[in-house]
């Protein structure tokens, strides 16, 4: 009876269970890594991004996304849409061509593979008889023209490829229908181009590789019509009115051919070199668009002088008198032009422009086409992110003014709507305001909105101008003086280089209540920030905490700290700093939080922790955490990527200087040379028979990094007795101990005169030493304390202060309850001893039921070392629910991991692109879109109308919801890790770069 | 050579004295044994002498090699215990492992009279056990299952592990399975020294949890988080020193090995903690509870910090360590109530920690300087 009871609890409990929890990968954000094809469908508005890892994702008005995956881990090399309809086609560089289509599936579209084809040559044929080349979307819709390797063209019926191959266009059947002295007399070479005639679809222009072009009749199967181009062709544009062709050639000409009129040979018209003189790289794409008056847009991608300016990645646009070579910061993948007009056949408004690391889209009616900010595909990795902080449900007043902030900034951006408006966004509005913190290795912090499905960028915060780098800020500006040429404009966001790495951002917390920010950095620097509408000037005063507390015989060798400038410094509005704290050693900050409420930051780097008193501007604690023994602690983790630097430079000096001595003693080094190589290989040998070992060693408090500060915590809860309740500061270090500070904070009329004291109050060494990563103080229901100034501001219950509280420490490997005031252990959760994996991120998240509104139940969010998710209820810590999220390979993907407080995360998946997921049942965001048929036929080529798709204005005016119940339980994120893993890889490469020298003298 | 000067503590019928003794100038187990008759006036009354190692374990000192080791672990404070030989109930002298009071050691007997000269052959009892097969009868031949105490040694546990392939009989025929395998054995690490796992040997079985199909870096993970406590379950690559379960409990003698010190097999107790293990894995994720040999977190409370409401001015503020003279502190333990021993009964239960300490403290103590703690902690820790 007592075991039927039981299992009926059991099942109870699964079924809330699945009211609660539910995994989902929903929507990828930023921009997709290794980008190798782009495609545009005009009737549709969306635009198409094939990767080289093989995903094909669509993009239409914001909000409409979709995205496909090859089963091929093959790179996609052209995305074309079939005209009017909902289909495209990929090409794979293993040669298959994909079918893919939207199709509406509950009211809403999914993107799907629907057929897939090889061509096949006759038996025996070499296999560049069928490498595909170049393909055309015939306008019909429903052929498919494929040139070869081979020069062939094969003509293939879609949707359902059926090879037609009675309306191939061999080889031979061209070369016997032109002049032998073009056909006849050489190799013709590989396709390059098909296109169509835009007045005449029955026309088709077949451009060969050795500059021969050929117009085809698909009706008669006869060529009408050659131009005998000499160059080595590199792209082809019918022109509207389909009176003449222009051809872009590898030497950086083109050439305007006249093909009306009746002469089987059509007349050179022009020919330019618009970077000439001297030798030009190839123009790999040419488009020209006519415009309502006046002359036509030419758009021209390369064609640089190669010796001056053959790195350079720009597109030259030229209208009337006006040329700019747009210069992009990295390789061109490809680019289209949207038209205005109901048929899109109107006047040129945009170049959209798809380079290797962003999308740029510059907007060709406004004066000085100015760059249009996309509100997807952003590249999060203009700087390299270094970290991310993630707070949800942000007070309207506070998003107002990051918003107001951010638009400040962005004035130089054009202010038209967003072009791409394909597909219909069904994705309810979010139900809060999320906002994703990103630091990056160049010192800024990008606000991110993190609500819905695009994230947008909203304010971008640059604590460099508080410190002296060596760069100057103008660099960059004014770069372009009258008069250049070529006439380059530099476009595009994409930077990775930083002035100083000592700049980078390690941790960020805000408070959205009070609008403090606090960010540290790589060089020890912690930073306190202010929202302040207005540009002020002023100086920023550094703190210096010493966290060696005296600590003798260490010597740092890391790197300095960043010099702080003296003079006042003007902070546009937005975040501005107003205290500067400096760790010394100025080792990089590995644990933050701030306290708003009492006006408190607390810090730790791998010597110690520190407290700091933001209104007072002073130091209210420093603790030094350091093992005596562990000298690597004394190491800067930066004094390693320096010295990656300087052996490699050191090696490339040995390598110069070797081959200098190489001419002169020939001989003598030769040998040498052999035996370094024969020293190589007998290593590298010797590496890989000798198997990877592990050591089994129980923790030491002897190890290295034992005094690493790993998590930080405040809160007020009952540290000494049982009767009052302190604030309390709780800190966690990788060597498993915890401390916990009572902190005494003078009555709020003299807050700013008396002394915020701290008294060491308890100690706790976990026996398995393993890193603490996260400490929560549970209140008397068993319910995390709520965040600083929530109850506050009402938007918490206030937490219960009769019952007895309790601590919750999570380290690696297990998650531990302990009794307070009392310490003693209560109850705990072993995950390493049981599954080997390791805690490597948590979080406390809010998750609602998805059948009744009002219940819910907080619990944690962990993830491993394995890459799997955990759901850990509270108070109880028993495992909820377990899913494989992350390769366990993944080890970036891993460490940038950031969870919500609804039961969302986001992490890497490139340096460019965050995936976001969810393991609430109720709180998810996912794309919802629906794309239709356009409604005409598909053979008319008559302008038509098309159904207008969400637009830009759309996100904006969504109608918040006040913050309810349901957020009423929101908490604190528990604090992260450092960057080891990082370190022992580069420490690893370093290691391997010093052997390569050793073998090298 | 190090100058400092052991204190040592001594307990005789709840007597305590308190004296001081150079190490370098120490003697051999019988001069220290007739200076502490002289010390406590009782010359002539036969005794046994117990200390209270790092670990807490109270452990006898019987001749010169114990006695060394004692006054190794002084740092710089020792304590003794001294019992009269003819007390009713003897003193237990054994490791804080619950399986081992259990068992209900008979305690020390006076194996010989100190005042007799020959040779001194310690008891199993006096040692403290670090390794022992167990679960002879519910595993197959092939296999063993050992277990590492690593409490109460300095040695590392010293072995290393690596990817390997095993082979498998399956219905299908034999196949090859990836499998850990032990690559190294340190010298002069426990594992070696007990003799009872060899290069080459397959590890099957992590405190009682399968590893197949878990990578190297998991299964390292795995034993370094039981390593206080590790129970391996291996396939030996050399076969030969099996051991096959009798009819009849298993004393097992010293067939497992050569050279394996201070090994014993403690087979009785075994399946209980190999049950345990194995029902962790079954539920697999549940709150473990009771397994005592864990808790042993050292928890160090302050709680002597004034009341909160008057708010005084401190100006130590910067939190670093106050120091405070040793002796005075040391003063103010009164040693019976602030350290749990076996011997006195109140380690009833394994969870005790040393927060007993200082709750028992007076409350007159000022705010106990950490190093002090420390010092106790490291004698008490458990």
């Amino acid at each position: 009876m007592k075991r039927f009871r039981r299992h009926g609890q059991e099942s109870q409990r699964e079924r809330i269970k699945q009211e609660l929890y539910g995994f989902n990968k929903t929507v990828e954000h930023g921009f997709p890594h290794q980008p190798s094809a782009l495609g545009f469908s005009p009737s549709l508005q969306l635009l198409a991004i094939g990767t080289r890892s093989g995903a094909i994702k669509l993009y239409g008005g914001p909000g409409v996304e979709f995205m496909g995956l090859h089963d091929e881990n093959a790179a996609v090399t052209q995305v074309h849409f079939l005209p009017h309809q909902v289909e495209l086609v990929t090409l794979l560089d293993d040669n298959s061509l994909h079918m893919w289509t939207l199709r509406a599936h509950h009211g809403v579209s999914e993107l799907l593979e629907i057929g897939r084809f090889t061509l096949t040559g006759p038996p025996g044929a070499p296999p560049s008889v069928t490498c595909v080349t170049a393909v055309l979307a015939h306008s019909s819709g429903d052929l498919l023209l494929l040139g070869t390797e081979g020069g062939h063209v094969f003509v293939v019926k879609v949707p359902g490829f059926r090879e037609l191959e009675e309306r191939n266009i061999s080889l031979e059947k061209v070369t016997n229908s032109v002049p032998e002295e073009y056909g006849g007399r050489r190799i013709l070479e590989h396709v390059e181009s098909l296109q169509e005639n835009p007045v005449n679809q029955r026309q088709v222009l077949i451009g060969y590789g050795r500059g021969l072009m050929v117009i085809w009749d698909l009706d008669s199967q006869s060529a009408i019509k050659h131009i005998p181009a000499t160059q080595q062709l590199e792209s082809v544009w019918w022109t509207e009115d389909g009176g003449h062709v222009l051809s872009s050639h590898s030497d950086g000409s083109y050439c305007r051919w006249k093909v009306a009129g009746d002469d089987p040979q059509s007349e050179q018209e022009k020919s330019e070199v618009p970077y000439g003189h001297f030798p030009c790289k190839a123009i790999s794409k040419i488009i020209q668009l006519p415009t309502e008056q006046g002359p036509p847009f030419l758009f021209l991608s390369g064609g640089m002088p190669r010796a001056s300016y053959g790195d350079r990645h720009c597109i030259s646009v030229i209208h009337s008198k006006t040329h700019v070579a747009l210069d992009f910061t990295s390789r061109i993948i490809d680019f289209f032009v949207i038209r205005d007009g109901p048929g899109h056949t109107g006047e040129p408004s945009a170049l959209v422009v798809l380079v290797e690391e962003e999308l740029v889209v510059i907007d060709l009616q406004t004066e000085g086409w100015p760059v249009i900010q996309t509100p997807y595909l952003v590249p999060l990795h203009c700087s390299a992110i270094t970290c991310s902080h993630h707070v949800s449900a942000i007070p309207l007043k506070l998003w107002e003014r990051v918003l107001s902030a951010g638009a400040l900034q962005n004035t130089h951006y054009s202010k038209k709507p967003w072009p791409m408006t394909g597909g219909q966004n069904l994705a309810p509005d979010p139900p809060q305001r999320d906002l994703l913190l990103t630091g990056h290795e160049d010192g800024t912090v990008r606000f991110w909105d993190a609500s819905g499905v695009c994230l947008y960028p909203m304010y971008k915060l640059s604590t460099a101008g508080v410190f002296l780098t060596d760069s100057d800020p103008n660099d960059n500006l004014n770069q372009g003086t009258e008069g250049e040429w070529p006439p380059f404009r530099k476009v595009g966001c994409f930077d990775p280089y930083s002035d100083d790495p000592r700049l980078g951002i390690q941790k960020i917390h805000l408070c959205k209540y009070s609008g403090y920010l606090t960010v540290a950095g790589t060089a020890g620097q912690i930073l306190v920030l202010e929202l302040n509408d207005e540009a002020a000037e002023q100086t920023v005063e550094a703190t210096v905490a010493d966290l060696l507390q005296g600590q003798e015989g260490f010597r740092w060798k890391g790197h300095t700290r960043l010099e702080v400038r003296e003079e006042p410094v003007t902070f546009p509005p937005g975040f501005q700093p107003f205290a500067l704290v400096q760790c010394q050693p100025p080792a990089v900050v590995t644990a933050l939080t701030l306290h708003s409420e009492w006006k408190l930051v607390t810090f730790g780097t791998s010597h110690g922790f520190g407290l700091y008193d933001y209104q007072q501007k002073n130091n209210v604690l420093v603790r030094c955490t350091l093992n005596p023994s562990d000298q690597l602690a004394m190491e800067g983790p930066l004094s390693r990527v320096k010295s990656i630097k300087k052996s490699l430079r050191q090696s490339f000096r040995r390598i110069r200087r070797s081959r200098v001595s190489l001419r002169k003693h020939h001989v003598n080094n030769a040998a040498k040379l052999q035996q370094a190589n024969a020293r190589l290989e007998a290593e590298l040998a010797e590496m890989e028979l000798a198997p990877v070992q592990r050591k089994i060693e129980p923790r030491s408090p002897d190890d290295s990094f034992t005094g690493l500060v790993r998590t930080l915590y405040f809160a007020d809860t009952f540290l000494s007795d049982s009767s009052h309740n302190t604030p309390s500061l709780w800190a966690g270090t990788n060597g498993g101990s915890v401390f916990a500070y009572q902190l005494r904070l003078p009555p709020v009329e003299c807050r700013g005169e008396d002394p915020v004291t701290a008294h060491p109050a308890k100690e706790i060494q976990l026996m398995h030493r393993a890193p603490v990563v996260g400490i929560l103080v549970l209140d008397g229901h068993g319910s995390p304390l709520p965040e600083p100034l929530e109850v506050a501001h009402d938007l918490a219950r206030s937490p219960d202060m009769q019952g007895s509280h309790s601590l919750l420490v999570i380290s690696e490997e297990q998650f531990k309850v302990f009794t307070l005031p009392k310490v003693s252990a209560k109850m705990k959760l072993k995950l390493t001893a049981i599954d080997g994996s390791r805690v490597r991120r948590v979080g406390v998240a809010w998750f609602g039921s998805n059948r009744t509104d009002d219940y819910g139940e907080s619990g944690l969010t962990v993830l491993t070392n394995q890459g799997d998710l955990h759901v850990v209820s509270l108070p109880g810590v028993k495992l909820q629910v377990q899913y494989p999220c992350i390769r366990r390979e993944d080890v970036s993907g891993i460490a940038s991991c950031v969870f919500t407080k609804h039961g969302q995360g986001f992490y890497l998946i490139s340096p460019s692109e965050f995936e976001r997921f969810s393991l609430s049942a109720r709180c998810v965001v996912e794309p919802r879109s629906l794309v239709e048929v356009p409604s005409q036929t598909p053979s008319a080529t008559l302008p038509r109308a098309l159904p207008d798709g969400a637009s830009v204005e759309r996100r904006y005016t969504h109608c918040f919801y006040k913050s309810s119940a349901r957020r009423v339980m929101e908490h604190a994120l528990l604090n992260d890790e450092s960057e080891y893993l990082r370190n022992n890889q580069t420490t690893l490469t370093e290691l391997n770069l010093n052997q390569l020298q050793h073998l090298c003298e | 050579m190090t100058r400092y000067s052991p204190t040592f503590v001594f307990q005789f019928e709840a007597e305590y004295r308190r004296f001081a003794l150079k190490k370098s100038g120490t003697c051999g187990f019988q001069e220290f044994y007739r200076l502490l008759q002289t010390v406590h006036h009782i010359p002539g009354v036969e005794v046994l002498l117990g200390y209270a190692d790092i670990q807490g374990d109270l452990l006898p000192i019987n001749n010169d090699d114990n006695f060394y080791k004692a006054l190794s672990s002084a740092n710089p404070l020792l304590r003794i215990i001294i019992q009269k030989r003819d007390v009713d109930e003897p003193v237990v002298f054994a490791t804080n492992s619950l399986q081992r009071r259990k068992k209900g050691l008979a305690g020390l007997r006076p194996a010989q009279q100190k005042t007799k000269p020959g040779l001194m052959i310690g008891l199993p009892q006096d040692f403290r056990q670090i390794s022992s097969i167990i679960d002879v009868d519910i595993l197959p031949e092939t296999h063993r299952r050992v277990r590492l105490h690593k409490h109460g040694t300095h040695k590392p546990l010293g072995f290393y592990i690596r990817d390997g392939v095993s082979m498998r009989v399956t219905p299908q025929g034999v196949e090859k399975v990836p499998g850990v395998f032990i690559s190294r054995l340190v010298r002069g690490g426990l594992a070696e020294s007990t003799g009872l796992l060899g290069v080459n040997d397959e590890i099957l079985e992590v405190n009682g949890i399968d590893v197949a199909g878990k990578s190297l870096d998991q299964v390292t993970d795995m034993m370094v988080a039981n390593s206080h406590n590790l129970i391996v379950t291996v396939k030996p690559a050399n076969q030969r020193n099996n051991v096959v379960p009798r009819a009849s409990k298993v004393s097992a003698g010293g067939n497992s090995s050569s050279g394996s010190v201070g090994s014993t097999f403690s087979h009785d107790s075994a399946p209980s903690t190999a049950s345990q293990s194995l029902s962790h894995h079954s539920n697999s994720n549940s709150v473990a509870e009771g397994d005592s040999d864990e808790d042993g977190d050292l928890i160090i409370e302050t709680d002597s910090l004034p009341p909160y409401l008057p708010h005084r001015c401190v100006s130590n503020g910067n939190g670093s360590h106050r120091e405070s003279p040793l002796s005075s502190s040391l003063g103010q333990w009164p040693l019976p109530q602030s350290i749990s021993l076996p011997s006195s009964g109140s380690l009833s239960d394994s969870k005790a920690s040393l927060s007993s300490l200082t709750h028992n403290g007076s409350p007159t103590k000022t705010s106990s300087s950490q190093e002090s703690m420390r010092e106790d902690g490291n004698i008490i820790t458990l």
